[in-house]
């Protein structure tokens, strides 16, 4: 999928991988690609510019932390941040299912006059 | 250490690989249109995401050099990369002029409406309607400075995430009015009080233009790096 067709759900997508744990940038976008089924094939550079931008909103808190001799930002969700994560995830039951009705009635429907 | 100065652990990587990771890195930081601080913490990052890539791909299989250049596709190309940080950069930029546009606007317009006052010999809270009527143009500028530096203020907050469409260009857009709002209300002031006859060089009428010089040099300056990151992230 390309990452055109994403834009505007990256962010969603990031706070839901975070709300497992906390993640530096590489692997939050190896779980994005994992929980897709390679799906979501996302330049990788691109989560980078996608976490300074929750972080500056407050969604997402990152840490520079030393692991094995590796100096690595961590980025864990912030309670805002699973606030705006429910909110997402509601407002896209209800897209999904409104365009999900449509598509699967229209089968149904009479031709148009 | 990439050629950029900018610590990085390339150590932990095969040296056959180094040299593409450090290129890439390079190229990067040339395009970042940011301060030396945090230009080196998104280096770092994005150096330490690749070491992962690289890990990932020698774990796979692939010889270190190949592994490198597989790594890089895989994050995009710099000038991608660096135009998604640009736009973030600019949000963050913009929030930051906004925020010290509005909280020095009450100063500054305190210590004109006292240099004024004193000047007239009326109370401030008469003096500013009768600045308003003197200067018309000044409640024209305040119309405009006030919306774009709290728009650009708030820019990227968590109030306004998802809600409000203001990318990082736009916001720095929005400072960039606020900011040449400023520049042309301190420009304002700074003549009517030069040009009046009746003006007296008192120590708060030194204050006054001493404060509102030193806010339009300030605002000229962010305005113009808005100027310059409005571009960059267009």
């Amino acid at each position: 999928m390309r990452a055109e067709a994403l834009k505007g759900h990256l962010d969603g997508m990031l706070l839901a991988v975070l709300e497992i744990g906390p993640a530096h940038g590489y692997s939050l976008i190896e779980a994005l690609r994992s929980a897709s089924g390679g799906a979501f094939d996302l330049p990788t550079g691109t989560v980078y510019p996608a976490l300074h931008r929750l972080e500056r909103a407050g969604l997402v808190r990152g840490v520079w932390a030393h692991e094995s001799g590796r100096r690595r930002r961590v980025y864990e969700l912030t309670a805002a941040g699973a606030g705006v994560l429910a909110e997402r995830r509601d407002g896209w039951e209800r897209f999904a299912r409104a365009v999900s009705a449509v598509l699967e009635g229209g089968a149904r429907w009479p031709a148009p006059a | 250490m990439a050629r950029t100065g900018v610590a990085t652990s390339l150590e932990l990587v095969d040296p056959a690989a180094r040299p593409v990771i450090a290129e890439y890195l390079d190229d990067l930081a040339s395009r970042l249109r940011c301060g030396r601080s945090a230009g080196s913490a998104i280096i770092a990052e994005v150096g330490d995401g690749l070491i992962d890539a690289v890990a990932a791909k020698s774990d796979a299989g692939m010889e270190p050099t190949d592994a490198a250049h597989a790594a890089v596709v895989e994050f995009g190309s710099p000038r991608v990369l660096a135009h998604g940080f640009a736009a973030e950069i600019a949000g963050a930029a913009a929030n930051r002029v906004g925020l010290v546009l509005l909280a020095t606007g009450p100063l500054v317009g305190s210590v004109w409406v006292a240099a004024f006052a004193a000047r007239s010999g009326i109370g401030w809270w008469q003096q500013l309607p009768a600045l308003w009527s003197t200067m018309p143009v000044f409640v024209l500028i305040l119309a405009v400075a006030i919306p774009a530096g709290l728009l650009s203020a708030a820019a990227g907050t968590r109030r306004l995430h998802g809600r409000v469409r203001l990318d990082g260009r736009r916001a720095a857009g929005a400072a960039l009015i606020a900011a040449s709002s400023c520049v042309v209300g301190d420009a304002v002031l700074l003549t009517a009080w030069a040009v009046s006859a009746e003006s007296e060089w008192t120590a708060l009428a030194w204050a006054a233009c001493a404060i509102s010089l030193l806010r339009l040099s300030c605002a000229a300056v962010a305005g113009r790096r808005c100027a310059m990151l409005r571009a960059a992230a267009g």
